[in-house]
């Protein structure tokens, strides 16, 4: 299938990440103007730009990959600052995940808002957060990067008040307040760097000149460092910055879905990993001692989250604060510095993200189809969904780490390399999130498949087939478009766990970029 | 390839009974009818396997490279018996609940062989891994579909052996995940190299971890409490194979990682040797057939224990003493599966002619459990107690003691006999997979464990000193005294009990003195105290911090209106200026800062 891509000449190599970040866009600028019954239409448009970017990242696979090309493009943006556009494989490798997601949480959001109103804001904002993500994960230079981080912040800002209920309102002022302050914290830390350095260019093993400043310069280079891993922490929900996450959960379904497992989360964590990595290097970070503060502190939130998550009743604040807990393991294991454990925190941005979606796409599913709500409502549910029980059963063995699925190669990988490090008793960190996350998510799959069914809300058999006399009452009929990417991102979540050692397999990819920066 | 096919054939069963769910109420329930009745054919992949897969020939390896952090797959000394007894139990369990009657089958059914299957995959997938990870996919896929074979019936009693199963199982399985992977960190990824690579560093945690991860399994002392609940609140078919093969998974874990120590050697076989004559005292009061023979389980994986920790103890002794639990496990495993599916058989059969069938089968079964001359019990005990000659426990030779539990076994069966022969009888029915598949296992009792003890077992550690045993009445004696010993002792206690001497709370009482799960109680009491005191700690903690919190949001709120009320002032200062919000001012005092600090830093 990649042959004919291969052919892809290499000239035009250096326009696709222009391209992808101009897709998203000009589908936003398309979708805006559209009247809200122009359903097909929309639909069209936002399916086509989806399935092109995933079409384009392929394409960009084994040229990138396998033969080391790193397709550039470069604008001039402020006086000596060009906006660059690169594709190095970390670059590739969350462009993918989010690409993919975006499709697939496309496809669920056409089906989940059939009927609600404002639409075309929903979908023109949808696909501007998808540009800021793409944006994010091709920027090539600190400025860049800066651009689209703060275009995400303000762009996801109407998709979490979309109900534009009081509650809603409020999450997202406090998720806009949370946001900006970490932006303006990065700011500072980038113009302050800009002015020791200049531009800062993200280089595999730390940018130009930064190595030689925290060898002069140790203290300001500590805060810098500081003001940008703080300001990022804050969209990765870093213990004690993470308090907008359990609240954004009032948003619509996909959107939480996209927020936890593709954008905005996710762009926090994948800063850290370009801060770390790209621009001080791995061994500047060494010597100024923040690698041992950091791995502290993703520790103390992956155990804080899932305690925080074993309070939770309500299934999406449940799975917010797991994902608090769980984006925390990509900090963890990149802190570690070492192939085997960088391999796992790299891999766990993409295996977090199926797994994470697959628990959000059902969350809302439950929340629609059966009006599901907290973990008790969802009793018997499997007999009533069992599709979606089962999608959901998996994201959460996911969760726990059980074989297997992707969130087992995940701990895996990091515990083997906890090991290898200088900090071995994160092993035990890894094993007690496992026990707690174990013990938030398995009572939810014992209430699905065990649990005898609750009073069943009587408007919510409207669904089933009635009239058909050998129909089980119980059962509904899950919406298709919301079913099927839940079942396909659960799928996968399977295949990337047991296929963990094919080529081009999420882990062969991190272990690829992690042998890159680590040498 | 036969590997493969052992290993996918039950799972693509597993996946037709799903997919099957999704149907109309009666279609689905025919479709399930009959794919149920194909489900005991998923079990003969395996037992080609096992007679065809000669260690060392090409058909008992496999590697998957692509799979996991690529898999291994192999056929060895310990996987090969092993996975016989698996294949012969779950297909015989499988036989037992779909092939009957409509009307006698279980609720369900359809969904209990698909959880047996999907354990039977997990169970011979730990037998056959040959590497770190694949094992562990193995194991963990096993514990937990046997939680859906312990919730079947949905009775409050099973739900609660379901909750104990699923704490105890999701700690083992956390302590064997944290053990395997310091093995693998030790360069022990392969387990032939890893029971060496555990005994190279944090040999003392790695120890302790197995034990307890897979001594949760075995049923060791004081890890056994879910066996009580479990056995008897599952459907016989279930109980069978949980006793029969999945107990024998964590042996197989032992035997595969634990590193040689004599620490750990000394304190597995106190802990051994407490199970195996505890259970029998404890077992011995029950009132249920089922949590009797869940007893003799626990006591006999003492048994077995105590060879695997021999084998810790004396390295030197290690093949003979692995091998000898092999053996006895295998034994075990068919004569206890004879047993379990024998209960509703009774209950079923026991009248008239196949009345004295199903009398001879039972007595052989609890014979052989018993270990009585010429059966498979004699076999295993003698050669566990060649391999352990030598030992000694308090000053007693442990080759003396552990004839002992043969002792408590004949007690607890003839309480078992008992207890089942005053349990009422259904009406009469005909022949049927159930009866066929408890006589089949009988049959297998018989035969396979001396065939595969000697061809599999025995001949390849010779070296070793284990051999079959030849019939000298020397021998025989030692496999009959102690039987003899326990039918005195038990007609002692009836005789007591008859005259009236034995306490009064221990013959007329309608629950047993000392409840299933005995240490259950306590240990569930331990940790609720443990727990709401850590819980009331958190809290206060929480408290604190959400105080903290608070006080910090009361405070930076009171800052926010202050600043507000600046910039407020500022604007009706400015005029002009609509209430665009605090966000447009920060962004451009944002990027205004940038471009002058930029161009500064540029000149």
């Amino acid at each position: 299938m990649v042959t004919w891509l291969e052919q892809i000449p290499g000239e035009l190599l250096p326009a696709i990440p222009l391209v992808m970040v101009l897709l998203s866009l000009t589908a936003a600028v398309a979708i805006f103007p559209l009247p809200e019954n122009s359903v097909k239409l929309r639909a069209g448009i936002n399916l086509t730009a989806a399935v092109a970017k995933v079409l384009l990242i392929i394409a960009l696979v084994p040229a990138v990959v396998a033969d080391g090309a790193r397709p550039e493009f470069s604008a001039p943006f402020l006086p000596g600052i060009d906006l660059v556009l690169r594709v190095d494989p970390l670059a590739l490798f969350f462009a993918g995940l989010s690409s993919l997601l975006w499709l697939l949480t496309t496809i669920y959001a056409l089906g989940y808002l059939r009927g609600a109103e404002n639409k075309s804001r929903f979908f023109g904002f949808f696909s501007l957060c998808v540009t800021a993500t793409v944006g994010i994960s091709f920027s090539g230079n600190l400025i860049t990067f800066l651009v689209f981080y703060e275009l995400l912040t303000v762009v996801t800002y109407p998709l979490v008040a979309h109900w534009g209920t009081p509650a809603s309102l409020r999450a997202a002022r406090i998720y806009l307040r949370y946001a900006l302050g970490g932006g303006l914290a990065v700011l500072i830390g980038v113009v302050w760097l800009t002015m020791y350095v200049g531009p800062v260019d993200f280089a595999e093993g730390g940018a130009e000149g930064v190595t030689e400043l925290v060898a002069s310069n140790p203290v300001p280079a500590l805060l810098i460092f500081a003001l940008l891993v703080g300001g990022l922490g804050v969209k990765a929900a870093l213990f004690p910055l993470h308090g907008w996450l359990p609240l954004a959960m009032v948003a619509p379904a996909p959107v939480s879905a996209l927020l936890h497992a593709v954008a905005v989360v996710k762009a926090g964590v994948f800063g850290i990993v370009r801060v770390l990595h790209d621009v001080f290097g791995v061994e500047a970070a060494a010597q100024l001692g923040v690698l041992t503060p950091l791995l502290i502190l993703a520790a103390f939130t992956i155990l804080y989250g899932s305690y925080q998550a074993l309070r939770q009743q309500e299934i999406k604040k449940r799975l917010a604060y797991s994902t608090i807990s769980q984006v925390s393991y990509v900090v963890l294991g990149v802190a570690m510095v070492n192939v085997l454990a960088t391999t796992g925190g790299i891999v766990h941005l993409v295996h977090q993200g199926i797994m994470k979606v697959t628990l959000f796409f059902c969350a809302g599913l439950f929340a629609e189809v059966i009006r599901a709500h907290t973990v008790s409502q969802l009793r018997g549910a499997g007999r009533r969904m069992p599709l979606t029980s089962a999608a959901f059963t998996v994201g959460a063995f996911g969760m726990i780490g059980l074989p297997p699925t992707a969130g087992f190669i995940s701990k895996w990988q990091l515990g083997t390399g906890a090991l290898a490090s200088e900090h071995p008793w994160v092993l035990w960190v890894l094993m007690g999130s496992s026990l707690l996350n174990a013990a938030y998510f398995l009572p939810v799959v014992y209430a699905l498949w065990f649990a005898d069914p609750q009073d069943v809300d009587p408007e919510t058999l409207v669904g089933g087939e009635a009239g058909s006399e050998a129909a089980d009452p119980l059962r509904v009929r899950e919406p298709k478009s919301l079913l099927v990417p839940a079942l396909i991102t659960a799928g996968l979540t399977l295949l990337v766990g047991i296929a963990a050692s094919l080529a081009f397999a999420p882990l062969q990819v991190a272990r690829f970029i992690a042998e890159g920066v680590l040498g | 390839m036969l590997i493969a096919l052992s290993l996918l054939t039950p799972l693509a069963l597993v996946f037709a009974l799903g997919l099957a769910g999704l149907l109309r109420p009666l279609r689905k329930f025919t479709v399930r009818r009959r794919l149920t009745l194909f489900a005991p054919v998923a079990v003969v992949p395996a037992v080609l396997l096992a007679l065809l897969g000669n260690p060392g020939s090409a058909t008992a390896a496999l590697e998957v490279p692509w799979m996991l952090f690529g898999a291994h797959f192999a056929v060895d000394l310990y996987a090969r018996p092993l996975l016989l007894i698996a294949a012969l139990l779950y297909g015989a369990a499988l036989l037992a609940i779909s092939w009957i009657k409509l009307r006698d089958t279980e609720r369900g059914s359809g969904a209990l062989s698909a959880f047996l299957l999907l354990s039977f995959t997990g169970n011979i997938g730990t037998y056959l891994a040959a590497d770190a990870a694949s094992f562990y996919l193995g194991f963990a896929l096993m514990s937990f579909s046997a939680a859906g074979l312990v919730i079947h019936y949905r009775t409050p009693a099973a739900r609660r052996a379901t909750r104990v199963y699923l704490v105890m199982s999701v700690l083992s399985e956390t302590a064997i995940l944290a053990a395997l992977i310091l093995v693998a960190s030790g360069g022990g990824f392969l387990l032939t190299d890893a029971a060496e690579a555990a005994g190279t560093a944090h040999t003392g945690l790695i120890q302790g971890l197995l034990f307890f991860g897979f001594g949760v399994k075995a049923g060791t002392v004081p890890l056994h409490v879910w066996l009580p609940l479990a056995h008897p609140a599952a459907p016989p078919a279930a109980s069978a194979v949980l006793s029969g093969a999945m107990v024998k998974a964590g042996l197989v874990g032992w035997l595969r990682f634990l590193p040689e120590g004599e620490t750990a050697g000394a304190v597995l076989l106190t802990l051994a040797l407490i199970g195996a004559f505890a259970a029998v005292l404890v077992g011995v009061v029950q009132h249920d057939p089922k949590v009797i023979l869940a007893y003799s389980t626990i006591s006999q994986m003492g048994f077995i224990t105590a060879l695997v920790a021999v084998g810790l103890l004396v390295p030197e002794l290690r093949g003979a003493a692995s091998a000898a639990a092999v053996i006895y496990a295998v034994h075990h495993g068919l004569a206890k599966g004879a047993l379990f599916l024998g209960v509703p058989v009774v209950k079923h059969y026991a009248r008239g002619r196949t009345g004295i069938l199903v009398l001879l089968g039972m007595l052989g079964a609890g014979l052989a459990v018993a270990g009585a001359p010429l059966t498979s019990g004699a076999f295993g005990k003698y050669v566990s107690k060649e391999a352990v000659s030598g030992i000694e426990v308090l000053g007693v030779g442990l080759d003396q003691l552990l004839p002992l539990v043969a002792t408590g076994s004949t007690l607890l069966l003839l309480r078992f006999a008992a207890v089942i022969s005053s349990t009422e009888r259904d009406p009469r029915r005909r022949a049927d997979g159930e009866l066929v598949s408890w006589l089949g296992v009988c049959a297998a009792g018989i035969v396979v464990p001396w065939v595969i003890g000697a061809r599999w077992i025995t001949e390849p550690v010779q070296a070793e000193g284990v051999a079959v045993p030849s019939w000298d009445p020397g021998t025989l004696w030692d496999a009959t005294w102690p039987i003899l010993l326990g039918i005195i002792l038990a007609a002692m206690v009836w005789v007591a009990a008859r005259r009236g001497l034995l306490p009064t709370r221990l013959t007329t009482q309608e629950t047993p003195v000392v409840a299933p799960g005995d240490l259950l109680l306590a240990e569930e009491s331990l940790l609720r105290r443990v727990g709401s005191g850590g819980g009331a700690a958190l809290d206060a903690a929480h408290g604190f911090t959400g105080s903290a919190a608070g006080r910090w949001n009361d405070l930076s709120s009171a800052a926010a209106q202050r600043g507000r009320r600046g910039v407020s002032w500022a604007e009706a200062r400015l005029g002009g200026w609509e209430s665009t919000g605090l966000v447009l001012v920060v962004l451009l005092t944002g990027v205004v800062l940038a471009t002058m600090l930029l161009l500064g830093g540029n000149s």
